[in-house]
């Protein structure tokens, strides 16, 4: 699990999800300490990532 | 899914058939940012020959041309000559392009077609299960090396700029953006790039020669031993040291060949039609 282990603000842990080829599945368990530094995303090998920022006060993502 | 992904990937051949933790997907991703930020999916052909990074190309959904072990770069050859206007981009391992494609490799760099060819190093055999390549460190312990390996490995980027390649970079997949980055470069040079990605391969470079099948490990061992340098002339420094310079390490702006052709075979033309024969 790559972006578990990329992550510097431990957004990911474990899951209990199997992917098709019957992997276990990282799980975005914190959300909140997400900085949007799209490291996760960048370093997926199977590209099933992807990181939607939300626009807040003036369009600051 | 990636909004790439969704893009311009071939669905039905989903999900990859890597390896958990393989750089291959990595790579995949770092091309389509290149492709999609430069809009020229349409315009891309690609070719490859056998082997894990082979495999890349066919999950893109463009024009692919997959060939025989080691011959994907006189197809390409091929491909260019035909349709000029195209982007022809070749995916080879250290096997197919450093071993057995690797003569090809001299000759098309020496005549600076228009074409880039990504040669993505995993130090090994790994499709066929983990033998000695061309770029296998001195000592591994692989299939075919069982008390260690006594070659030197070759240096793609070192070839490249030998036979005269005009763009030569080398990059890693512990470095995806910059990955990109390169890929970009590659794409809009009017020459022969190389772009050598030294990638991670926990199955088989892992657990033969680092000692761990982990793709955090590999990962991290690309992190560890994959230094960016600005300045080409710090490589030797850099390989003294036991680690793999990574960066930008030529690029300059030479006639390429099939323009030339077309040049030649137009000045032939003319001076035929005014009687002459040159």
């Amino acid at each position: 699990m790559l972006c578990q282990y990329v992550c510097k603000f431990e957004v990911f842990e474990p899951g209990e999800e199997r992917s098709a080829l019957d992997y276990l599945m990282p799980r975005p368990a914190k959300l909140e300490n997400c900085r949007v530094c799209r490291l996760c995303e960048s370093h997926c090998p199977d590209m099933a990532l992807v990181v939607v920022a939300e626009k807040k006060g003036k369009e600051k993502e | 899914m990636n909004p790439l992904g969704e893009k311009y990937l071939r669905k039905n051949f989903l999900p990859f058939l890597f390896c958990p933790g393989c750089g291959d997907g990595m790579i995949i991703q770092a091309f389509l940012e290149a492709v999609d930020d430069l809009g020229i999916i349409n315009d891309l052909a690609l070719a490859a020959g056998i082997g894990c990074s082979a495999w890349i190309p066919v999950y893109i959904h463009a024009d692919v041309l997959k060939v025989l072990h080691g011959r994907a770069i006189p197809a390409a050859i091929g491909l260019k000559a035909t349709r000029p206007s195209r982007k022809v981009v070749v995916f080879t391992g250290d096997g197919d392009g450093l071993a057995i494609g690797g003569l090809h490799l001299l000759h098309a760099a020496r005549r600076n077609i228009e074409m880039t060819v990504v040669v993505v190093n995993n130090q090994i055999y790994a499709m066929t299960g983990g033998q000695v390549a061309p770029s296998t460190p001195v000592g591994s312990r692989t299939q075919t090396t069982p008390y260690g390996n006594l070659e030197k490995p070759l240096d793609g980027c070192k070839v490249a700029v030998a036979a005269g390649a005009t763009m030569v970079s080398r990059c890693s997949t512990a470095h995806p953006k910059a990955l990109t980055r390169t890929f970009k470069k590659a794409l809009t040079h009017k020459g022969f790039s190389f772009v050598e990605v030294v990638s991670q391969c926990p199955v088989q470079t892992g657990r033969y020669i680092h000692g761990s099948g982990a793709p955090q490990f590999n990962l991290q061992w690309l992190k560890d031993n994959c230094v960016p340098v600005d300045d080409p002339a710090k490589w030797i420094e850099i390989e003294a040291q036991g680690k793999i310079p990574v960066g930008d390490f030529l690029q300059i702006e030479q006639p390429e060949f099939m323009e030339e052709v077309q040049k030649m075979n137009q000045k032939v033309k003319e001076a035929r039609a005014k009687g002459g024969d040159r």
